[in-house]
């Protein structure tokens, strides 16, 4: 583990870094304060910025970003009873009750020291995880990428809230998107209309923000309420809230376990984490604290316990493997690419010290955000006041700015436009995007391997299934697609065969 | 919206009165991308020889194999749309006002008219008239405070792309201030 750590001091020792994570922390909880933002379009928003940056100082912004957007939710959960991200949701059941009480300081407080405690708790699991996940992993061959490729697409696609088929077709899509340009191994030019601007195929920036900046400013458009301006009250938090948050050491340990737990676990993410966590906090009340529901200080200290430490479980798979849990993993994987940095077991062996500089990022980011939402809560909860009338326009601005910037070209814009149309239509009709960004990520990986694989076998295809960790692999990810696939009465009638058998 | 009012909800899927022209015109535009993918293999693919051949040359080959399995798809979502059985999205299920329609749409074309007019005009023109443009259709009021802060931010975000990142913005080709 301090190996790691050492040689990424290098990297991590820069203005730019240390400036990055703190910006990334401010921005990370204002998208996050401000309900239908949240840490996905922050991240997205600031993607091209990174690109003008050393890859550890935009992994850094990015992934301050991650972790203080998981946490600034629960801001406007506490104060206005509306989440400010998904994540924050649980917080809500016992954040606004105590603010009703006259302790709303004190919510956002603990809120904030639990985030920050846990994330570091989530950053040391990543740290020993990541590494040792990759190490295993090192010396698999194109069948082994192959079949690890196709569990990236699958998962997301099937474990994903919505339509399991609409989430392959759209996970299909972006591996088909992936192909336009030259193809690596033949130089043929694939789907380029004989353009020379197609030729070096489409910016993955104008793809993520079109399909999920555009998308959504559309429908905060729709969605109305344009003048609407909540009434909040000044707060101000203590440091004060780290003692209250240490109280409750037992519960913030077993949140953060399972916040770790279900953030590896493709497609569970953080939600399913903090509203686990505060169920089993629920069975196990702490002396002298409020009930549960009417104001308990731990069922602020489970849920954003559990939901930031997801956010380091969450980064094992996608750093070790490249597989990413959700859409906002997505993101931060295809940053990776644009910095140079080849997710997978390879970036562990080929660019230790940039890895290492991440790790430190990342734990630096929670000690930050800790800082900052201390001294910044006042701010953060103003922000709360911002109409949308504003807010769209400069979250429309800040995409078309950041899009262009990446490559000063006019044509990116129209690129964007093109797939902001695309991600509204499919958003419309439950189409999941996020399988999008993952296709185009692990689209050329899948298809490499796979030809490489061909390539080196006299067997065809099925030289796969002499591997025994692809066929593993790719046995999990059928068995996975047959679930699915299952029609949920059977599922159902399954298990309450399963359950009789045991009773 | 009318089309899928009348549902009632299912664990996995909503069993829907009818199912929405949308959700058909999706699916056509997949079948439609499979079958693109199929006549650009049979057509520039072939002609350059890249369909054949080993697996290094064979540039056709891992797209001809998506494309089939988007087709395959295609057909299980045929079946799910002919049963009725289609999950709805929370933004479909979203009731938007046809006032609300409308604005959207006047900001798409002001989107669409910014791209076009950004190389024209310059960053600095163009931004500042289509923050205003947005403001004002966003219900943003008074008028004068709606473009201050239009001018304020296209200035602000100008400074931090072009002195801190160092990003040359769109200079125009009119002559107007603040080009070039």
């Amino acid at each position: 583990m301090f190996d790691i750590l050492l040689s990424g001091l290098d990297s991590f020792q820069s203005w730019q870094v240390i400036g990055g994570v703190i910006f990334g922390t401010v921005i990370g909880m204002v998208v996050g304060v401000l309900p239908g933002l949240g840490p996905l379009i922050g991240i997205i928003l600031m993607l091209p910025v990174t690109f003008h940056m050393e890859p550890v100082a935009g992994m850094g912004m990015l992934m301050s970003i991650f972790v203080a957007g998981s946490c600034g939710g629960a801001i406007s959960a506490i104060v206005l009873r509306i989440p400010g991200t998904p994540l924050a949701a649980a917080t809500l059941l016992d954040g606004y009750p105590m603010a009703k009480n006259g302790r709303a300081a004190d919510a956002i407080g603990l809120a904030i020291a639990s985030s920050a405690l846990a994330g570091v708790l989530g950053g040391v699991v990543m740290i020993l995880g990541a590494p040792a996940l990759a190490a295993v992993a090192t010396n698999f061959g194109p069948p082994e990428y192959f079949a690890l490729a196709i569990t990236g697409l699958l998962s997301i696609s099937v474990v994903s809230n919505e339509s399991t088929i609409k989430g392959l077709m759209t996970g299909a899509l972006g591996v088909l998107i992936a192909m336009v340009g030259s193809d690596p191994l033949s130089n043929a030019a694939r789907f380029t209309f004989g353009t020379n601007a197609l030729s070096g195929g489409i910016h993955i920036v104008a793809i993520i923000v079109g399909l999920f900046a555009l998308s959504e400013a559309a429908f905060q458009i729709l969605e109305g309420g344009f003048r609407k301006k909540p009434e909040v009250q000044d707060v101000r938090v203590s440091m004060r809230s780290l003692w209250m948050a240490l109280r409750h050491w037992k519960n913030l340990l077993r949140s953060s376990t399972i916040g770790v737990f279900f953030g590896a676990l493709p497609g569970a993410s953080g939600i399913i984490a903090s509203f686990t966590a505060y169920a089993i906090a629920r069975s196990r009340p702490l002396k002298g604290d409020a009930p549960y529901g009417e104001g308990a200080e731990g069922g602020v200290v489970a849920t954003e316990s559990a939901n930031n430490a997801a956010c380091g479980g969450a980064m094992i798979p996608t750093l070790a493997l490249a597989i990413p849990g959700d859409a906002a993993t997505a993101v931060l994987l295809g940053a990776l690419l644009l910095l140079g940095l080849v997710p997978g077991p390879q970036m562990f062996a080929l660019s230790g010290d940039a890895v290492g500089g991440i790790f430190l990022a990342f734990l630096v980011s929670n000690v930050v955000l800790f800082f900052v939402g201390m001294l910044m809560t006042p701010l953060f909860v103003r922000v709360l006041k911002v109409r949308k009338q504003y807010l769209v326009p400069s979250v429309l601005l800040l995409s078309i700015v950041g899009v262009y910037s990446v490559q000063s070209r006019v044509d990116d814009l129209w690129v964007m436009l093109i797939f902001g149309v695309l991600g509204f239509a499919l958003r419309r009709y439950g189409y999941p995007l996020a399988p999008i960004v993952i296709g185009l990520i692990l689209g050329p990986i899948a298809e490499g391997s796979y030809r490489r694989t061909l390539l080196f076998s006299d067997n065809g295809p099925w030289f796969i299934l002499e591997r025994p960790i692809a066929t593993t692999i790719l046995a999990i990810d059928l068995l996975v697609l047959i679930v699915a696939f299952t029609p949920s009465e059977w599922r159902r009638s399954a298990l309450g065969w399963v359950r009789l058998k045991r009773s | 919206m009318s089309a899928t009012q009348n549902s009632r909800r299912d664990p996995d899927t909503d069993v829907v009165a009818r199912v929405a022209l949308g959700e058909w015109l999706l699916l056509a535009a997949f079948v439609a991308l499979a079958l693109f993918v199929h006549q650009q293999i049979l057509g520039p693919l072939t002609d350059e020889g890249y369909a054949s051949g080993d697996a290094v040359n064979n540039a056709a080959l891992f797209p001809r194999l998506v494309a089939n399995l988007i087709l395959g798809l295609c057909a299980l979502q045929l079946v799910q749309l002919l049963r009725r059985r289609v999950r709805l999205s929370p933004e479909f299920l979203h009731p938007a006002t046809r006032e609300t329609v409308w604005r959207c749409l006047v900001a798409s074309a002001v989107l669409f008219a910014y791209v076009l007019g950004l190389p024209l005009l310059g960053f600095y023109p163009a931004t500042g008239a289509f923050l205003l443009a947005l403001f004002l259709l966003l219900k943003a009021r008074p008028v004068w405070i709606a473009a201050l802060v239009a001018v304020l931010l296209t200035f602000v975000v100008g400074y931090v792309f072009e002195e801190l990142l160092r990003v040359v913005l769109p200079q125009g080709r009119l002559g107007l201030p603040g080009q070039g």
